[in-house]
């Protein structure tokens, strides 16, 4: 499912911690409300940790759940890369394929146009499809059916339509950083803002 | 059996004082029989990708093969004679000869070529009357609706028996009921003719009558992918396909 | 038909107007090559035919090379000689009626007759004349006449009714004794004794013309050689050639008029040009979606080439039958005319092969020629253009080359007319004309801004668009400012001709005319024989109170080498009292000179053509043979310097050319005499002498200033219709403007620009090419009129230059309506393009 491999694809950004990974899955909805509770985080990270995929890092004091930074295993990465290669077929697609483009781009693992190209692509095949059986169907099917099939190709189109904005919308996104939760100063300030090796 | 085959295609225009790499390096291989839509943001080079395939152009650098003719070692009258008898040409508007009804432009490329005009008329007579225009052999392009001349246009492409058929935008002009009919005949020239076709557009309906698409992008193709050939479609789509049968 | 013809015919027929535009621009030039080319032979033909008509009983017709009478005992000489049989001689010379007493033709007087003597015995079994009514010719007796029957009819004769004839004496009156019939299309003449004749004509014991029958049998071409052995060089065995100073200036006319039917042709050939240029930018893409089927640029450039083919096919026909049709109209305007003043019948002559012939090469060949470059053009155009059209003439920016060479060449040009010298001012007239055409495309813009200004007053914000048009498309503008200019320029050059040439023979009256009456036949034509008058005429005239002096002026004619000359005698010791010359060599010493034997002064235009020096010897041939004359000075005066002339003594002429009677005389009253008191006695003494008129010379000099003024203006009318070619082409390129900007003019429309405003701004646009056009022309035309009238100068002829106020003033006015005009239809056509398919328009 989709929180498992954003999870995966944010731990492979950066080791972090659960509440990290909630808040950071929130800011990639974009200001969706993406209704993701923190628990489906954690009892997430577990099934993950289980099937292998990853692991908390080693070498931290634990002290119970909320204070484990979790990393990314090579299985881990081998389950999130061939996430990214593979299209997304369901009704969901809008969200799902967005997440996917966005780890996409903030991640690093895959070029992000080619996750693109890839949507493209089987949007086409799909449109291919419904194309070739409405023009075998036209002669025989009764006219509900005709629209429906009409209706499903304007929803490809649809999406089609949406891919080519995103395309040529896809260097000012990959400009816009993931908005990261600001961290909160610990600390003393610094004595010198100016400093030539400052921050 | 590669009908046409691009190598590392090259060409700049110069647009006043500024000049525009329409096509960085651009290979491409049709075999007979392909079904291919060519589709990309404006710019990026497919109209003249279409230009060079059909001989309208040469390129500053690279090869076009078709059949066994290296088009860029042609001189002008060369490559006339090949636009004449191996390619059919379907341009997105203005496709005839405004002075001719569409008989005499449907034999405009037989007639160009010696052959005599009964004979010439005779097969044009045929094609029309493949492509359902049987009754308005005799009227001015201005006396034809849009995808009338369209039609004409394609039956005008196919009278010479041409390897490859260039349509640039062939459905630019029209609504989307006469783009579906032209899409749609297009498709069947490819299957029950096994006509070679590669048309222009971005229309993505349109282009998804093809069997293969290519994607320009900035002078160089970025995508090239079957159609048809994968089985993994959506599983709403299958639903609904098994809905209707 | 092949396709090339079928897309040949068929776009012509889409565009009727512009082709009918077009033909018509052929037709009129083919029409007029052809009425030109047959108004010179139908004239000469009028000129020859009176003589040969009559001639062919004859074995031999003999008289002399310059046409001039010769001695009576020629006739004696002849008749002795072997193989002649029989011999007859006559007399002939022009008389000119007197107005008021002259019979009249269909309303007009007849004011030329010819009137010729015949031997009464002898003529009729050598050349009978044939006496339908009234006395045969044996019976004549000197008072009678014998007139033609077409007289008789047109002026309604009858038996006894008196003809009033002028003579050297003053006058004679024959009575009408009989009719016969003539050959039509012979000079009206009319028939006399031969002693009657020689008396009128002041020819005594002289003879025009002897006409010989040989024996039987003998060998006729070799007896006529014999014939003229025996006479000496200076005659001839054949008919007379007709009235060779007519002739030759017949042919010195017909220069001009085919010259003028040849430039029609070279505006026609222009417009076709132009035309096709207008194909090529509107098919554009036609002609790329012919390119893209596989149609090869032979075909193409055929395809146009045939366009131009048959254009030029039906002009070229049409344009002969019209040619025909104007030639016979100007024809039968011009023959009563012809018939009182030459006496002659003109008829209209079957057009000649050779004019057909030259007709057709002009008409199709020139059209075929003119669309080569536009077809060329055609064919060139890429494939491409089937899919995206380029949008016409893409900024194609002027190569610094031929910037660089026009502007050097230009230089030159203006270098070449400081200097002053004939040569360098001509070779810089042409480097400037290839200058012009050089920089014009870079020169356009800032031109039009020299009448922004004007234009501004009028119509502000349609200047600054027009301009911005004539800027995207250089080249197609300057072609067209430069139609207005080559026309123009024309116009203005030969008015610049014209003007000199009108000023010059005025200012020579002023310099040379010093005589304050001239006493004249009324049509005096060079050397054509009309009747003089005995010396008793200026003795008579002298002896009027006031007369300070009456001097005469004698004429006869003769041949140098091949030369055809006109020689007038005057008296070298009064003849300064009346006249000057203009002396090129040779000092008003040079007329004192001339009573020495055998000298003459030559006018300026013989010099010239012969290269002859003061000193020189000059041949000329008398009717006893050449004889040698002294050149003692080179001079013009206004009376003969357009055709090659000398002035001998009047002994010298009687000696040698055996004139003796005068042809006009001058007359200068005394210092203080008024010219009103002494006219009514000098026009009451020429009563008595009805063949001559009394002029005062201002009045004739403001005659010669008016004519001069009237051929002016009756030029420019005909100018103007030369310059139609060039409103045409004007009106061509604003369409195509129009047709390319069409997306343009919807988006104005669209914005917020009325009709009116669009309208404006294409005629804006016309008025700035015109006005370029015309600023060019006129500099351009006033140049080539300079340097042609110092040709003529350096030919001997008269002329000084001076600028045609009036003709550029006219080029102005016609440069701004023209520039109007054509606006007209192209701005009516942006004006009412619907803007929402203008909006849609590629």
């Amino acid at each position: 499912m989709s929180v498992r491999h954003a999870v995966l694809g944010l731990l492979h950004q950066r080791a972090r911690h659960g509440y990290e990974l909630h808040a950071a899955l929130t800011s990639l909805g974009g200001g969706e409300v993406w209704d993701v509770k923190a628990a489906q985080i954690y009892a997430t990270l577990d099934r993950l940790a289980e099937s292998g995929l990853v692991r908390e890092q080693p070498g931290t004091q634990s002290g119970g759940p909320q204070r484990r930074p979790f990393e990314l295993t090579d299985a881990g990465l081998t389950e999130l890369r061939s996430w990214f290669s593979m299209p997304v077929k369901t009704g969901y697609q809008r969200d799902e394929f967005f997440l996917k483009l966005m780890l996409a781009i903030t991640s690093g693992v895959q070029d992000p146009y080619s996750v693109l190209r890839t949507q493209r692509t089987s949007l086409y095949r799909d449109l291919h499809e419904l194309m070739t059986h409405r023009q075998e169907a036209s002669a025989r099917a009764a006219l509900a059916q005709q629209l429906q099939l009409e209706q499903a190709v304007m929803h490809v189109e649809a999406d089609l339509r949406w891919l080519e904005l995103i395309e040529g919308r896809l260097d000012d996104m990959a400009k816009q950083t993931t908005v990261e939760p600001a961290p909160k100063p610990r600390g003393r300030p610094r004595k010198n803002p100016q400093s030539p090796d400052g921050e | 059996m590669a009908l046409i085959t691009a190598t590392q295609l090259v060409k700049t225009y110069a647009e006043g004082a500024t000049a525009v790499r329409a096509l960085a390096g651009v290979s491409l291989t049709l075999n007979e029989g392909d079904f291919v839509a060519v589709m990309g943001p404006s710019g990026c080079g497919k109209s003249t990708l279409l230009h060079l395939l059909g001989g309208l152009d040469r390129p500053d650098a690279g090869t076009v093969k078709l059949g066994s003719d290296e088009l860029t070692t042609l001189d002008d009258e060369g490559l006339t004679l090949v636009r004449r008898r191996r390619i059919g040409f379907v341009f997105q508007s203005f496709n005839l000869v405004p002075v001719m009804s569409a008989i005499e432009n449907v034999a405009l490329p037989l007639t160009l070529d010696g052959v005599s005009a009964s004979v010439a008329e005779g097969k044009a007579k045929v094609w029309l009357e493949r492509l359902g225009l049987g009754d308005r052999v005799n009227h001015l392009p201005d006396q034809l609706s849009g995808g009338q001349q369209q039609r004409v246009a394609i039956a005008r492409a196919l009278v010479t028996e041409p390897v490859l058929l260039l349509a640039d935008e062939p459905t630019g002009n029209l609504d989307s009921k006469s783009a579906d009919d032209i899409a749609r005949l297009l498709r069947s020239l490819s299957d029950e003719h096994r006509r070679t076709v590669l048309m222009v557009t971005h229309d993505p309906r349109i282009a998804a009558s093809a069997r293969r698409l290519v994607f320009l992008k900035d002078g160089v193709i970025v995508d090239d992918q079957n159609l048809s050939a994968s089985l993994d479609t959506s599983s709403k789509v299958r639903s609904q396909l098994e809905a209707l049968s | 038909m092949s396709a090339t013809t079928t897309l040949a015919l068929r776009y012509l027929l889409r565009r009727k107007t512009r082709a009918a535009l077009t033909t018509t621009a052929i037709v009129f030039g083919v029409a007029l090559v052809v009425a030109m080319g047959g108004m010179v032979p139908t004239l000469t033909a009028s000129l020859t035919s009176s003589v040969l008509s009559s001639v062919e009983q004859v074995d031999a017709s003999i008289s002399t090379t310059t046409q001039a009478p010769f001695p009576a005992d020629v006739l004696t000489r002849v008749r002795a000689m072997q193989g002649v049989k029989l011999a007859s001689g006559r007399v002939q010379g022009m008389v000119s009626l007197p107005a008021k007493s002259a019979p009249q033709l269909n309303g007009k007087p007849i004011v030329s007759l010819q009137l010729v003597g015949l031997e009464r015995d002898e003529v009729d079994p050598v050349r009978p004349v044939t006496v339908t009514e009234g006395k045969p010719v044996k019976e004549l007796s000197a008072d009678d006449v014998l007139v033609s029957e077409t007289l008789r009819d047109g002026a309604k004769l009858k038996l006894g009714d008196a003809l009033l004839v002028p003579s050297v004496a003053g006058s004679r009156t024959f009575h009408v004794a009989g009719f016969v019939s003539t050959r039509p299309g012979g000079i009206e003449s009319v028939f006399v004794t031969l002693p009657a004749a020689q008396e009128t004509l002041g020819l005594t014991a002289q003879l025009s013309q002897v006409d010989v029958r040989f024996s039987e049998g003998v060998d006729a071409p070799a007896t006529r050689q014999a014939l003229l052995t025996a006479l000496g060089s200076g005659y001839l065995a054949e008919a007379s050639r007709g009235n060779t100073q007519l002739i030759d200036q017949v042919m010195r006319a017909a220069m001009p008029m085919q010259a003028f039917g040849v430039l029609a042709m070279v505006m026609a050939g222009f417009i076709i040009f132009i035309t096709f240029r207008t194909v090529v930018v509107e098919r554009r893409r036609d002609l790329g979606l012919l390119r893209a089927l596989g149609a090869s640029q032979r075909t193409v450039l055929a395809m146009v080439t045939v366009e131009g083919l048959l254009l030029g096919v039906v002009g070229t026909v049409l344009g002969i039958l019209v040619g025909i049709g104007m030639e016979r109209l100007v024809i039968s305007g011009l023959a009563p005319v012809w018939r009182s003043q030459v006496g002659l019948v003109l008829e209209p002559q079957p057009t000649a092969l050779k004019t057909l012939l030259v007709a057709v090469v002009l008409g199709v060949g020139g059209s075929v020629l003119s669309c080569l470059a536009p077809a060329r053009q055609a064919s060139r155009v890429s494939p491409r253009e089937a899919m995206r059209p380029s949008g016409g003439d893409a900024r194609v920016p002027v190569s610094r080359v031929r910037l660089g060479v026009g502007i050097a060449l230009g230089v030159l040009g203006v270098v070449g007319l400081i200097t002053g010298v004939l040569a360098w001012q001509s070779v810089g007239a042409l480097c400037f004309i290839v200058a012009v055409f050089l920089v014009g495309p870079s020169s356009i813009v800032p031109l039009t801004s020299v009448f922004r200004r004007g234009l501004d007053v009028v119509m502000a914000q349609e200047g600054k668009l027009a301009q911005g048009n004539v800027a995207r498309q250089r080249h197609r503008s300057s072609i067209t400012a430069s139609v207005m200019t080559v026309a123009l320029a024309i116009i203005v050059a030969l008015a610049a001709l014209t003007n000199s040439t009108i000023e010059g023979v005025v200012s020579q009256i002023d310099r040379t005319l010093g005589a304050d009456f001239m006493v004249m036949p009324p049509t005096m034509m060079v050397g054509s024989g009309s009747v003089g008058a005995s010396a008793d005429l200026a003795r008579s005239l002298s002896a009027v109170e006031g007369v300070d002096v009456a001097t005469s002026l004698r004429m006869g004619a003769s041949r140098s080498g091949t030369q055809n000359v006109s020689l007038v005698g005057i008296d070298p010791q009064a003849y300064l009292k009346v006249a000057a010359m203009d002396f090129e060599a040779g000092t008003p010493e040079s007329v004192g000179q001339l009573a020495q034997p055998r000298t003459l002064i030559m006018n300026a235009l013989w010099a010239k053509q012969t290269g002859a020096k003061l000193q020189d010897q000059v041949e000329l041939l008398t009717p006893n043979g050449p004889v040698q004359y002294r050149v003692v000075g080179i001079g013009n005066d206004v009376l003969n310097y357009r055709v090659p002339s000398a002035y001998l003594s009047q002994a010298s002429l009687q000696q040698d050319f055996q004139v003796d009677s005068d042809l006009l005389v001058f007359v200068d009253l005394k210092q203080g005499v008024s010219s009103q008191s002494v006219r009514a006695e000098l026009e009451q003494r020429l009563e008595a002498w009805p063949g001559f008129i009394l002029r005062g010379t201002s009045e004739w000099r403001d005659k010669m200033l008016d004519d001069g003024r009237k051929k002016l203006n009756a030029m420019y009318v005909l100018l103007v219709v030369l310059v139609v070619p060039a409103l045409i082409a004007l009106a061509n390129t604003l369409g195509i403007n129009v047709l390319e900007r069409v997306r343009e003019i919807g988006l104005l429309r669209a914005i917020g620009s009325t009709q009116r405003q669009v309208r404006r701004l294409v005629l804006a646009e016309s008025l700035l090419l015109a006005c370029v056009g015309a600023l060019v022309g006129i500099g351009v035309g006033l140049w080539l009129g300079l340097i042609t009238v110092r040709a003529m100068e350096s030919f001997g002829l008269v002329a000084t230059f001076r600028i045609p106020v009036s003709g550029i003033a006219t080029t102005a006015v016609i440069a701004l309506v023209f520039g109007a005009l054509a606006a007209v239809l192209p701005a009516r056509h942006a004006s009412r393009l619907k803007i929402v398919s203008a909006l849609r328009h590629e």
